[in-house]
């Protein structure tokens, strides 16, 4: 009897699973084949089995999604409103509006724009994979702006890829010329954004500023945080537990399943999880403002540090100063807050501090070799005390050698000092009165 | 330097004991240059380039090439080796760029030493001219920060199916401007893309193309290929559309010599001959001492180690250092001072795998010496290709082994050479191929409803992905990529290679008796590290034992030759399997002196789910069928069998799983009276004609031995008669079977063929394949039942009713010959 084409596919796929390159078939009876991949186990056919799944409209207006026009075709949108006096952990979103923009533009590499808070767009997106492929998509964008007193939050989601073009048309006309503020944005979602216009032949949005708060995050607690994923930094930057939240590489199942089944308590949490993100991009952009402008006193000597490197690379010495100072004396002082410091002053010619700072560095931490070779230059080029140089190299000859052995590279930095320690005595001697 | 080979070629022909084993000479003689002027309309900056190149004047293959292109057409150019191939395709490709600096190509070789061969090629004339072009090989060597200016600068792209497959169209996005813009797509050594590669590669081709057509560019193709039979029908169906075929070179050639020569018998009985290793080694070693430029192309890379080693050891001292091995596992960098050094000369002879068979460019060579038939006519060529390029005498000499095909090979040069290269085929439409790339297809770009993807069916497969639910129907109707999933990254376009088994000559390694066993001792090593490190055991001259890739074989056959306590025949050396991984492909053996051989019985069920195709030629004759089969293959036991007399000695228990596979599958089945045979004759005649007709049809379809198999039933469990199954051991079939059954006649002729040429007087292992004890023709009747009790009562059933007839005993090549020549009746022919 004649076989259908589709019962020919699934005994062939079914065959060579099973004694395929993974060998299922030579272990034999370990169960059936691996469900595919990202995909929530559902009964078979419950489409068929059940009745017709309910109509779009209907599953979507439970969460508020209105097909609007936004002037690029019809799209599924929602508007989520915040008052601007509502808290955010331990900001309000009302502090967007006076908080020090610039400050965070320079961070991100951006000095000069006119950091307007009005033409700020908070970006964020969920995708059906984590790859860059072009079967990889948005299927749902959030687009997050201050308005009068509120925080606007508009989400637009995909359920019908024939939606798509003109959800671009619409975001395109929406960020063109907009300020776009994203949590790394640059390396993920907006070349995401940029190449699903592409396919569509669509123009990218004109003229876009971009700043991304990954980089300036990673500046600030990096050293501090296990992680500086956007949750990590809500809950220990931003002081903001999220309860029940679902993690982000769970989202692409959620939504096919949503997709099969229409079902919307599916879907419920990837929307709250996304809307969360936004208004945590707006928090955080408060945060690091805050901190550059100095309307917030950093915390960690880390956070101190971060901000001196910035004022450092601005020539904003003064501030810069401080902040290594405030690194230098904060509880959690490490001992590279210390060596940055003496660095900073070593570059201002400010002698006398840098000299102060290596001398408590080499008491403070008996096995530190560098403060001293630091000093020995000092002693020898600057000070030209050939006798104080060589007792600074000798010091720091002796603590070289006992890292001999144990720490990579202390054979180099050993026969460097040798050569300092002889060439600073032969000035001594030469240079010492011939008596 | 010609006057050596002149000589020497005088004094073989003079030589009898030479000439005993030559089975076949044939001088082509020397060919003018046919050349036309370059074409008025050419890119003046082109021209100028081909000046500076010093050419004034083309080839005419090359003039027809630049005028079909030049209306639109897509051309396959099928010239000899070293006849100017390469500025077939660069050629319309400068003119075009030149013309519209906008332009992009793309080309595409089977391997990334080939393109990168090419880029160098094509940057000489580039440097002539003054329109800037940029060509890049894309590969996985690649920079990351020069993939970024490669996607948006590039005007050629040299890549590889494998890369565009895996790394360019599933992120076309990113190679916007190389789509919107792709005029030309160059497929060079296109006859490799055949078999299950090639039909991996034509969908490819129609991803690529369904991207283009997005991007609203239509790309011409321009292919080159080594002397195929269909060169027209294999360019179609990797491009799908219509290719004007170019295969008139207008190159010279120097006078050629082919020499065919079969090592001399030692044992007539099983049909041994001399191994063609040491003939090579005899033979080249003699070249090397002349001071003729030789190259050796062996099936393995340890045969490559051993010749190269042994040239080595016997030319005289100032030579030495002359000789060298060649083969893939060596380092890249090692790679190009080895062709550098064939190209100037300091290098004398090469020993190599197939890697240097493809167009890297190693100058021209004097001698060719193929050790070996590499498995298809084709391969053949090109080999012998490289030796004598444009100038100048040169000679191809062809060692056969001992296998059917080499014997068969050898026996016909004539037609080998001048009537029949076989064609390349390919079966795109193989459904778990043509399933895997319309997934990538998918994940590309959306499908439209009414789409197709190279069959008409495509809509019932997007149904079937629905189903899945990989893909979701739109309510425009179009299908999109619905899964968190890049499907190319489970897509390999050679699988055909993966599901192998490694035969590991474990020899001097410490054995498991003593405490540590040989997957102990490999378990680190890959594949690739393995080579390494037998290379530099190699060239350290230090030969501490190490474990040694000796062959592959696929996993079908591994169930009945590489079953532990098999003995496995290799390269005239006995072996015992100490030990087979099976989940990992491996088969650890040993050399071992023993006196017998193994043969393994394997229960194979052929369940017929389909058929699709039915024909006799004659009433009462055999019938050939076509359809879709399910094999399910079991080992049962093993016999060991004795060398001389073919006395059973011994069996044992095979423990090794049950294989399935779904596939397609030919079969021809036989009226039991159609010819007057026992059952036991019966047997032995189907499983000789099956063991020849699975030769004849690899032959005749162009592909390895590996990519077909056989089953025979004497009592067919669906129609009750005797039955020869042959069928494609790659799942859901590549058109092998089905090229079998529509063309059965001639396969048919062929396997008769190769019998009656085999040197045997009644059938041999090379020719009917290994004798069948118990059954007629096979060895003397034995005293004691053979087998495990279930089989050895109807083995001695048959005996008996055999004995109670009169008929003479017919040998095996008999039996054999006559099941083949049986045609029923025939209608009678008018006088």
């Amino acid at each position: 009897m004649p076989r259908s084409l589709r019962e020919r596919i699934a005994a062939l796929e079914s065959s060579v699973r099973q004694g395929g390159a993974t060998g299922g078939a030579v272990r034999g009876g370990e169960g059936g084949f691996p469900s595919p991949p990202g995909r929530l186990q559902q009964a078979p056919d419950a489409q068929l089995a059940g009745a017709a799944p309910a109509p779009w409209p209907q599953v979507l207006a439970v969460f508020g999604f209105e097909r609007v026009d936004q002037g690029g075709g019809p799209v599924w949108c929602r508007t989520l409103r915040y008052d601007v006096l509502t808290r955010y952990g331990r900001h309000r979103f009302a502090d967007l509006q006076r908080c020090e923009l610039a400050e965070l533009f320079r961070a991100a590499g951006l000095a000069g724009i006119r950091a307007d808070w009005r033409k700020l767009r908070f970006f964020d997106t969920e995708t059906t994979g984590l790859g860059s492929g072009a079967g990889t998509f948005p299927f749902l964008y959030a687009l997050g702006q201050m308005a009068g007193d509120e925080l606007v939050i508009d989400q637009y989601l995909l359920v019908d890829h024939a939606d798509e073009s003109a959800l671009l048309h619409t975001l395109q006309r929406r960020l063109g010329g907009s300020l776009v503020v994203s949590f790394n944005g640059k390396a993920f979602d907006w070349p995401m954004l940029l190449s699903r216009c592409a396919m569509h032949r669509i123009a990218d949005p004109p003229d876009v500023f971009h700043v991304d708060l990954l980089p300036p995050s990673r500046r600030l607690w990096r050293q501090r945080l296990a992680s500086v994923a956007l949750a990590e930094l809500e809950r220990a930057v931003l002081g903001m537990e999220r309860s029940g939240d679902l993690p982000g590489r769970e989202a692409p199942a959620r939504y096919f399943a949503f997709l099969d089944e229409r079902n919307p308590d599916l879907i419920r949490a990837v929307l709250e999880h996304n809307a969360a993100d936004v208004c945590a991009l707006v928090a955080l952009a408060v945060r690091i403002a805050d901190l550059l402008s100095g309307r917030r006193e950093a915390q960690a000597a880390s956070e101190h540090l971060a901000l001196a490197r910035w004022y450092d690379e601005w020539g904003q010495h003064d501030l810069a100063a401080r902040a290594f100072a405030a690194a230098a004396a904060a509880p959690d002082a490490t001992w590279s807050a210390n060596w940055l410091r003496g660095l900073h002053h070593k570059r201002r010619g400010q002698w006398a501090e840098a000299v102060q700072v290596w001398r408590e560095m080499a008491d403070r931490h008996p096995w530190t070799v560098a403060p001293l070779v630091e000093l020995a230059k000092w002693a020898e080029h600057h000070e030209r005390r050939h006798d104080e140089a060589e007792a600074y190299a000798m010091e720091a000859l002796r603590r070289a050698q006992l890292a001999l052995g144990r720490v990579a590279g202390a054979a180099d930095v050993v026969a460097e000092l040798r050569r300092r320690v002889e060439r600073v005595r032969r000035k001594r001697l030469r240079q010492a009165p011939p008596n | 330097m010609d006057v050596n080979l002149q000589s020497l070629l005088e004094e073989w022909r003079r030589t009898e004991s030479f000439m005993a084993h030559v089975t076949h000479w044939v001088v082509e003689p020397a060919s003018a240059a046919r050349l036309r002027s370059i074409p008025g309309w050419i890119h003046p900056d082109v021209r100028k380039g081909l000046h500076a190149r010093g050419i004034d004047a083309l080839y005419q293959h090359q003039t027809e090439a630049l005028e079909y292109t030049r209306r639109g057409r897509n051309v396959i150019v099928v010239t000899p080796t070293a006849s100017g191939k390469t500025l077939c395709y660069n050629l319309p490709v400068l003119h075009e760029i030149c013309r519209d600096p906008a332009s992009r190509a793309l080309y595409l070789f089977p391997t990334k030493a080939l393109g990168q061969d090419q880029v160098a090629e094509l940057a000489l004339i580039v440097q002539h001219l003054e329109t800037t072009v940029h060509t890049y090989t894309y590969d996985g060597d690649t920079p990351a920060p020069m993939r970024r200016h490669i996607r948006e600068a590039g005007h050629v792209v040299v890549t590889n199916p494998d890369m565009l497959h895996a790394a360019i169209l599933p992120h076309h996005t990113k190679w916007l401007r190389l789509f919107e813009n792709l005029r030309y797509v160059v497929l060079d050594e296109a006859h490799v893309y055949r078999g299950v590669f090639g039909s991996h590669v034509a969908n490819v081709i129609r991803r690529l193309l369904r991207v283009c057509r997005h991007y609203g560019s239509r790309p011409q193709f321009i292919l080159c290929s080594a002397t195929i039979a269909n060169p027209a029908e294999l360019a179609r169906e990797l491009t799908g559309s219509e290719v004007e075929v170019i295969d008139k070179s207008g190159a010279p050639r120097g006078e050629r010599h082919f020499v065919f020569y079969n090592p001399p018998l030692v044992r007539k009985d099983l049909g041994v001959r001399r191994s063609a290793l040491s003939e090579a080694r005899r033979i080249g070693g003699r070249l090397i001492r002349e001071g003729i430029s030789t190259i050796a192309f062996l099936p393995t890379r340890t045969q490559v180690e051993l010749l190269s080693a042994y040239w080595k050891q016997d030319a005289p001292e100032r030579l030495r250092q002359r000789v060298a091995g060649y083969r893939g596992g060596y380092l890249p960098g090692e790679r190009r001072a080895l062709e550098r050094g064939l190209r100037n000369g300091d290098i004398l002879a090469v020993a190599s795998t197939n890697a240097l068979e493809l167009g890297i460019d190693i100058g021209s060579l004097e001698v060719s010496l193929s050790v070996g038939y590499p498995g298809s006519v084709a391969s053949l060529r090109q080999q012998s290709g490289r030796a004598g390029r444009r100038h100048g005498l040169s000679a191809a000499v062809f060692i056969a082994g001992p296998s059917a095909l080499d014997q068969y090979v050898v026996h016909h040069a004539d037609r080998v050479l001048a009537t029949s290269p076989e064609a390349a085929r390919i079966y795109p439409e193989n459904l778990l191929i043509l399933m895997d790339h319309l997934k990538c297809a998918a994940y590309e770009l959306p499908f439209a409803a009414d789409e197709q993807f190279g069959v008409e069916t495509t809509a019932e497969l997007l149904a079937y992905l629905a189903e899945q639910r990989v893909v979701h129907q739109g309510h425009d109707g179009r299908f999109h990529w619905m899964a968190d999933s890049l499907p190319s990254h489970g897509v390999s376009l050679r699988s055909a290679a993966r599901d192998n088994v490694v035969i590991i000559n474990v020899e001097g390694v410490p054995s498991p008796a003593r405490g540590l066993s040989a997957a102990d001792v490999l378990a680190s090593a890959e594949p690739g590290a393995l080579d390494e490190a037998e290379r530099r055991a190699f060239f350290a001259g230090s030969r501490l034992p190490r474990p040694q890739v000796i062959g592959e074989m696929d996993r079908f056959s591994a169930l009945t030759m590489l079953h532990p306590q098999a003995i496995y025949m290799h390269q005239s050396r006995l072996y015992q399997v100490e030990e087979l991984d099976w989940e990992n492909g491996k088969a650890f053996v040993r050399p071992v002196a023993a006196d017998y051989y193994t043969d393994a019985e394997l229960a194979v069920t052929l369940r017929v789910l389909d058929v699709f195709g039915e024909r006799a030629q004659a009433p009462e004759g055999p019938v050939h069928r076509f359809g879709e089969v399910m094999v399910t293959a079991t080992p049962t036991v093993y016999k060991k069998i004795k060398l001389d007399t073919h006395e059973n000695v011994g069996w044992g228990k095979i423990h090794l799983p049950e294989m399935e596979l779904h596939t397609m599958g030919y079969w021809c089945a036989w009226p039991r009276d159609a010819l007057p045979f026992a059952r036991s004759e019966w047997e032995s005649a189907l499983r000789g004609a099956a063991w020849a007709l699975r030769h004849a049809a690899a032959l005749h379809c162009m592909c390895a031995t590996g990519d077909i198999q056989v089953a025979v039933e004497i009592r067919d469990v669906l129609s009750g008669l005797p039955t020869l199954y042959l069928y494609d051991t790659y799942p859901g079939g590549v058109g092998l079977a089905d090229r079998v059954y529509r063309q059965a006649e001639q396969v048919f002729a062929a396997a008769v063929q190769m019998i009656r040429d085999c040197g045997c007087e009644a059938g041999c292992p090379a020719c009917v394949g290994p004798a069948l004890p118990g059954a007629a023709g096979g060895g003397p009747p034995l005293a004691a039942p053979p087998l495990a009790e279930g089989a050895s009562a109807e083995v001695a059933a048959g005996g008996l009713a055999d004995a109670g007839r009169q008929t003479p005993a017919a040998t095996a090549k008999e039996l054999a010959l006559r099941l083949l020549e049986a045609r029923g009746v025939l209608p009678c022919p008018v006088p």
